[in-house]
């Protein structure tokens, strides 16, 4: 038959405009043309840092669910943070379904590199590498969300719309267990260093200190595992590398001019007059009301912003006399935009150094694990190991005692393991204190019951907390309302 | 005599040659019809009669050339030659049969008669024999669904520059809205109704079977054969996922059998301005001014009579010539100072004609229109060619050609910042060469207020596009009744935008010059086989073919500023880059169709379509969609029981559902995109570049489908002397695309996904009658049309939308029209302290402030008394046009309207600020408790009154216009031009006369049309024309 090639021809046409209706975006990057080439793995595991720099340093929720909810700070009821200071809050709060979802977004970015970097051929090191950032950032986004919110659904994979929607909790130990992986698995994967051009990437450093820090928190509350030797022997690896420092003067360890020093195991980087890429911490931890000239005039470069700590009598009283970190930490008096000398309002001074070119657009990097904070968690891990009188817990700590002028303390202070712990709290109080550490280690300690109700007290309020229900935050409504199947957390 | 004897053959053979399927037979027949007509030759031989005559068209008197003339019982016959004559040796008393398409076929007895003049009468029948369907065409008397029509000569009364023009207040269900009156500028056209939320509902545009991406701007309505608008799914389905708007089918033309016709058709016409804003004069300008200005410096907690040297702002001063010397400011009139009498002029040259072999029609055209404003023109150069040549016996190759060139001048009259708002909001009192860089600005008026006379003079704002069409096709007769077609066309077009904005007019921030470009191809190919076949009572048409469209379209752009001068705009003249950009996107469509239409004695029509599109623009997942429809048909006329009753000559019901679809979701909807993450690395802490996916790639994203019910009823009466169709029908939009929460673990908050549902229901009306026959032919027309639209479902939880612009919202909520205006509701002015003290306020108010209803009557005025106040869908628009025919003349009137409807003038929320000139109801506020106004008007001052959005900011679309009147006359060709064989000349006016609420801009859009805030306007709508034309038409 004569029509036979026509229709073989039809055919052949219809079969090449079947592949030509998948087409990807001409002039702008699109998912389905990603994660295709080492470039573009090396801009994914990229995105995550910027991701991890607005969930810790830039977001509202970044305080507002960890310092806020502290005894160091009791916020004014303007924003979200107000309810959360008073153990107010209730699902419908707006920033916990921020959180939710800027946690969630970070998660999926990491699981699509991790999904997808099998299928592209690159050098062995790299994508390592790039495996290894991304387990890293994975592994500490799940740290946060299992610290406030408790059991949340466990996402390694993207998933569709549908699958979203059937997605339920998991538990807390299931949680960790994955954290743990991811962090095992990054300490593996991740260079103990990086070249000059890739400064500022996670090591292997960072990912097993935030592998020996989950294993202090799991073995508090709630979960109780013995897990401290693992996380000693972590820190001792830190320790015993010589890649980091125990600097002289507290101050040094939050100055511009000593960032990404030795003094930090893992930081989020900054820069000023970049668009959008300066550290917000200084300006929003300035009082509202203070007047913008330098420091020495009495004001801050810029002034502050109405989002700022309200720091607690409490946090003030509880420094010793002559503690050095105080003023470092505090700045106790400052100039309003009256012109007024404003001495009963202080505010956070940590990070308030360096170039500023703009509010918010500091070149001060923020640090996110820092040798002193590695140090301090080990000694609390030989403590719980097995309280030696003057052992090397007390080394330790009284080293962080003398940088800050205070006299070492002894056995004869501190006679007993409890001794011990409350004076470890203390100590990581002050030392850490506006760094979003507080709350979660009263909780690990299961201290925040008690040291919280007696702090509400003062204002009246001690009956909004009643039980260890407040250890957690609410599950969003918003997460609620599209996946009802998601239980609330009890209490809420 | 002899000579017409081969021509017969020629014609018999060509129409016998069609029947036989077989080769075998083909010779057979071929060559029996060698052999007959020399049997009739022979045969023929006793008494002759000679007879001759002129074949005349009835109505026009114009001869008609190519006519058949058969005498009756034998194959003697001839054709009229080009004047219509003919002769014809006959035997006596023989009858003559006249046949000619598109024409009644007579029988005329000859008797003795030698010399016969003989009328053919258009076969009103025949006229509308074919509409143009989808794909193909169908008997007028079989279509079942709903379509709606315009002929070539529906177009010829008054001037059009474009199609969308041609289609205004013409048709039922389709609606027209003159959004801006600037040359060149497109109208909305709305088939049936707002059928989407996000996405336009702009129709699909097909041209001679091209679906057109390139707008309307290239086709030149000269050309224009028809245009059918396919309105119900059940005759739109057929194009799949762009059929939910409705299908525009433009049909240019080809020639015709009979002699080549040579047409020159041109007209030069005047415009007029015809829209106009009402503003005050000099004279109440001054009084108003002094009047805001004390009632708002009081409100600052000043007084009357303080000096401007104590008020602490320029708004609240006072010209102190104000007060003593009114008259020595001018008093001009800006509108009319930026607007002049503007000529528009159209050419066009055609020639066409058709044999056995050739059939073609060319035509070039040149089209001229000067803005009623200044600085504003648009010009078209178009070429066409429609050639198709029959190759053989089995195929045929054709070729539809166009060329055309586009020159649109705007001064940016549409612009909030242009000199159309402009004209309104400077005060009288400036001096003509004030407000500009060069001229000062007084400096009692607000700065930004620019001069309209510069600024229309000044700005260079050139577009010139450039388009190609050129679709090749080739028929294939496979068998008898079957027949291939395949074609392969490409549809190109390319714009260059030229901008320079002088500092004299850009407030002293220097001079600003860009260019940006697009260019698209657009690429088609299409396959179909069709099948007819008539047996019996039977006639069946099958259709199934397959087609491929892509096309792509490259953006780019350059900005500079740092000129040295405004004399040369081009940019190497800018020493400083301000933007430079270059962008590309494409979609692909490959669709599989097919279509039975069948139809028994005339009577029962059934017909069944289905399309399955495969679209680059859907989700992975969903790539492929099928779009199905059908329909039935009773002409109720054809059964027995009504063959006696003579007052019905027709009656057709027709009922149709079908599934369309709108494709309009972006190329790249359902793709994922990426987001900049950029972070901070490497010891000297430098920029790297970051990527993170920002949206979900919905593999299921797809297009939205309409559901369209279409109930409907053709009647004639009177052997069609009326015509009445009538149409109902319920049209439901499901999958609308809509932003909607899922579940964060998936890394996305929102994503955007097929949810919602929206209904367009309505009835529409079209009727025509013919009043009059005899010496006076009147015939009228009227078509109507009633929307109803209302949203039935939204995203998860139903939440309405809210769309917020300028201070005004608009909500499309559920049970209510899309972008339904959304505000306060004014319950007239506080004429008095006690009327203030006993109605709640809005926040501050005084005496002569506008009173605002409490809706929830909860005795407090607050954001909950914000309620639903109209919305831009009219009720019923309607046209009707009459033409009465006498002798050589004729006469149109033309006529249209819309009621029902509301419009939003955004601006009126910066109005009564004497910064400017204001609009003259100010004439009529309230001045004092004893001086109250009209009750509506608030008081001079600048408050928060204006600000809150309320009824105050709503004006009523509705409006009744007498859009043409038109003359025409027929001027009878003496015999001694032999070349001219008609020629006509009329004359029209357009925009005659018009009431309405709005100065006679009532359909206004030119600020914001979109779906969910439609009908906005921002002082800034091109005025309509009062356009006076003289044409000429000669046919060679």
């Amino acid at each position: 038959m004569k029509l036979y090639p026509y229709a073989c021809l039809l055919l052949i046409l219809a079969a090449a405009g079947c592949n030509q209706l998948d087409l990807v975006p001409v002039s702008s990057k699109s998912v389905e043309g990603f994660y295709k080439t080492e470039t573009h793995f090396d801009q994914a595991a990229i995105g995550l840092y910027n991701g991890l720099r607005s969930t810790w340093v830039n977001s509202e929720a970044s305080y507002m669910l960890t310092e806020a909810r502290s005894d160091n700070a009791f916020q004014g009821t303007a924003y979200d943070d107000g309810p959360i200071s008073r153990f107010q809050e209730t699902s419908m709060l707006p920033v916990l379904s921020s959180a939710w979802s800027a946690y969630y977004a970070g998660i999926n970015r990491c699981n699509r590199i991790i999904e997808q970097i099998g299928n592209i051929e690159m050098p062995a090191e790299r994508k390592s590498q790039f495996e290894g950032e991304a387990k890293f950032v994975r592994g500490v986004l799940y740290f946060d969300l299992v610290r406030i919110f408790g059991g949340v659904p466990i996402v390694t994979t993207s998933l569709s719309i549908s699958e979203s929607q059937k997605v339920d909790r998991g538990t807390d130990e299931a949680v960790y267990d994955q954290i743990v992986s991811d962090l095992k698995s990054a300490s593996e994967l991740l260079p103990a260093a990086h070249n000059a051009a890739n400064k500022g990437r996670a090591t292997s450093w960072a990912a097993k200190g935030y592998l020996g820090k989950v294993y202090l928190f799991r073995s508090g509350y709630p979960l109780k595992k013995n897990e401290w030797k693992q996380a000693a022997d972590l820190f001792r690896e830190i320790i015993d590398s010589g890649e980091f420092q125990f600097f002289d003067r507290y101050e040094d360890v939050y100055s511009f001019e000593k960032e990404g020093g030795k003094q930090q195991v893992f930081s989020i980087q900054f820069k000023a007059g970049v668009s959008g890429h300066g550290n917000p911490f200084p300006t929003r931890n300035a009082s509202n009301d203070i007047v913008p000239l330098p420091e020495a005039q009495g004001g801050l470069p810029f002034g502050g912003s109405p989002f700022n700590l309200f720091l607690s009598n409490d946090l003030l009283k509880s420094f010793e006399a002559g503690d050095l970190r105080k003023d470092v930490a505090i700045r106790q008096s400052w100039r309003h935009k009256s012109g007024e000398i404003i001495t009963t309002l202080p505010t956070c001074r940590k990070y308030q150094n360096g170039p500023v070119v703009a509010a918010n657009d500091w070149d001060v990097d923020w640090i996110a694990l820092g040798y002193t904070d590695v140090l301090m968690m080990y000694a609390e891990c030989l403590n719980e190991m097995g309280f030696v009188p003057d052992g090397e817990a007390f080394d330790l700590l009284n080293k962080v005692r003398k940088r800050a002028g205070l006299k070492p303390k002894t056995a004869a202070d501190i006679p007993d393991q409890s001794a011990y712990r409350l004076w470890m709290e203390a100590e990581r109080r002050h030392e850490f204190c506006f760094e979003n550490l507080r709350w979660f280690d009263l909780v690990r300690t299961d201290r925040a019951l008690d040291v919280k109700k007696k702090f509400l007290e003062a204002y009246g309020m001690a009956d909004n907390l009643r039980d260890r229900n407040r250890y957690l935050y609410p599950i969003p409504q918003s997460v609620r309302d599209v996946t009802p199947h998601i239980q609330q957390n009890p209490g809420y | 005599m002899k000579k017409k004897i081969p021509t017969r053959i020629g014609r018999l053979r060509l129409r016998l040659c069609r029947v036989p399927g077989s080769r075998l037979m083909t010779g057979l027949i071929c060559l029996l019809i060698f052999l007959i007509p020399a049997g009739t030759l022979f045969a023929n031989v006793p008494a002759v009669q000679e007879v001759a005559g002129k074949v005349l068209h009835a109505k026009s008197r114009e001869p008609l050339p190519g006519v058949n003339i058969l005498e009756k019982g034998t194959s003697n016959g001839t054709i009229s030659d080009a004047n219509g004559r003919f002769s014809l040796a006959v035997s006596p008393q023989a009858t003559l049969i006249f046949s000619f398409i598109g024409f009644a076929t007579r029988e005329v007895s000859v008797g003795a008669a030698s010399e016969v003049e003989i009328l053919l009468e258009e076969d009103v029948k025949s006229l509308g024999e074919l509409t143009v369907i989808g794909y193909g065409s169908q008997k007028s008397t079989q279509v079942t669904s709903a379509i709606a029509k315009i002929k070539a000569s529906d177009l010829d009364e008054r001037p059009i520059g474009r199609v969308d023009q041609a289609m205004a207040g013409k048709l039922a269900g389709v609606q027209v809205q003159e959004v801006s009156g600037a040359p060149g500028r497109g109208l909305a056209v709305k088939v049936r109704g707002v059928g989407s939320v996000n996405n336009s509902t702009a129709p699909l545009y097909v041209v001679d079977g091209f679906p057109v991406n390139s707008g309307l701007d290239n086709i030149n309505p000269n050309d224009i054969e028809s245009i059918e608008v396919l309105k119900d799914a059940a005759s739109a389905a057929i194009y799949g996922s762009r059929g939910s708007n409705g299908v525009v089918l433009i049909t240019t033309k080809t020639g015709k059998t009979g002699k080549p016709t040579l047409q020159l058709d041109t007209y030069y016409g005047v415009q007029e301005r015809f829209s106009k804003v009402d503003v005050l004069n000099r004279d109440e300008y001054i009084d108003f001014a002094i009047e805001e200005r004390n009632n708002t410096w009081i409100l600052q907690g000043g007084k009357a009579d303080d000096p401007n040297s104590v008020r602490t702002n320029a708004n609240y001063w006072i010209d102190p010539l104000w007060l003593t010397n009114p008259k020595s400011f001018p008093d001009h009139d800006w509108q009319d100072l930026i607007s002049r009498s503007a000529p528009v002029q159209n050419y066009q040259l055609s020639a066409s004609g058709a044999n056995d072999f050739v059939n073609y029609f060319v035509s070039g055209n040149y089209f001229d229109q000067k803005g009623i404003i200044i600085g504003s023109d648009y010009r078209r150069f178009a070429f066409r060619a429609n050639v198709e040549t029959r190759l053989g016996r089995r195929v045929n190759i054709g070729l539809n050609l166009s060329a055309s060139s586009m020159d649109r001048n705007d001064s940016e009259g549409d612009s909030n910042q242009g000199p159309v708002s402009r004209s309104a909001r400077v005060a009288p009192i400036v001096g003509l060469d004030q407000q500009t860089q060069r001229g000062g600005y007084y400096p009692y008026h607000a700065a930004f207020y620019l001069n309209p006379l510069a600024l229309a003079r000044e700005l260079t704002n050139n577009t010139n596009s450039r388009n190609i069409r050129a679709n090749m096709y080739a028929t294939v007769k496979l068998a008898e009744g079957l027949k291939f077609r395949t074609s392969f066309g490409g549809d190109y077009l390319s714009n260059l935008t030229q901008y320079f904005k002088p500092d004299n007019i850009n407030r002293g921030t220097g001079h600003v010059g860009s260019v940006s470009t697009a260019t698209r191809d657009n690429l088609l190919n299409e396959n179909t086989l069709t099948y007819d076949l008539n047996r019996g009572d039977w006639s069946l048409n099958a259709l199934g073919g397959f087609t491929y469209q892509q096309d792509r379209l490259v953006n780019t752009s350059l900005s500079k500023t740092g000129f040295p001068d405004d004399e040369i705009t081009t940019l190497n003249m800018g020493s400083i880059l301000r933007d430079g950009s270059s962008s590309a996107t494409e979609w692909t469509l490959l669709s599989f169709l097919g279509r039975v239409n069948m139809a028994w004695k005339d009577k029962y029509m059934v017909s069944a379509s289905i399309r399955r599109d495969g679209s680059s623009r859907f989700g992975a997942d969903n790539k492929w969609g099928w779009f199905p429809a059908g329909s039935i048909g009773w002409r109720v006329s054809e059964e027995p029981f009504l063959q006696d009753v003579n007052a019905i000559s027709e009656l057709k019901l027709r009922a149709s559902y079908g599934v369309a679809g709108n494709n309009n979701i972006g190329d790249y909807a359902s793709i994922g995109t990426l987001l900049g993450l950029n972070y901070i690395l490497g010891s000297s802490q430098s920029v790297a570049s970051g990527f993170g996916p920002g949206s979900f790639s919905n593999r299921n994203l797809g297009w939205e489908r309409t559901y369209t019910f279409d109930g409907g009823v053709d009647l004639g009466l009177l052997g069609n002397r009326i015509n009445l169709a009538l149409d109902y029908y319920l049209s439901d939009t499901r999958d609308l695309l809509l932003n909607v929460p899922i579940p964060s673990v998936s890394g996305f908050s929102t994503t955007l996904m097929n949810i919602g549902a929206v209904r367009n229901a309505g009835v529409e009306v079209e009727l025509s009658t013919v009043n009059t026959t005899g010496a006076l032919k009147w015939t009228s027309s009227v078509n109507l049309s009633h929307n109803r639209n209302k949203v039935l479902e939204l995203g998860p939880g139903g939440a309405p939308i809210y769309t917020t612009g300028d201070g005004f919202t608009t909500i499309t909520k559920i049970g209510e029209p899309i972008g339904s205006y959304f505000a306060f509701v004014q319950d007239g002015v506080f004429r008095d302290k006690n009327e203030l003290d006993t109605h709640p306020h809005y926040r501050v108010q005084n005496v002569g402030d506008i009173k605002f209803k409490d809706i929830n009557n909860d005795g407090v005025i607050n954001e909950d008394d914000r309620t639903i106040v109209g919305n831009n869908n009219p009720k019923v628009f309607w046209g009707m046009q009459h033409v009465f025919n006498y002798r050589n003349f004729d006469f149109t009137v033309f006529a249209d309207g819309q009621w029902g409807n509301k419009l939003l003038n955004v601006a009126v929320g910066q109005h009564g600020q004497s910064r400017g000139n204001v609009d003259g109801y100010w004439r009529d506020r309230w001045r004092s408790p004893e001086d109250p106004g009209n009750g509506w008007v608030p008081r001079a001052a600048v408050t928060a009154n204006l600000t809150t959005p309320s009824t105050f900011w709503l004006r009523s679309a509705a409006f009744v216009r007498l859009r043409t009147i038109s003359l025409g006359y027929k001027v009878p060709v003496p015999e001694s031009f032999p070349g001219i064989s008609s020629a006509r000349i009329y004359a029209s006016i357009d925009n005659v006369w018009m009431h309405d609420h709005y100065n006679r801009n009532p359909q206004t859009g030119s600020y914001s049309n979109s779906n969910t805030r439609p009908g906005v306007d921002f002082d800034a709508t091109y005025p309509l024309a009062r356009t006076y034309t003289f044409g000429l038409n000669i046919k060679f």
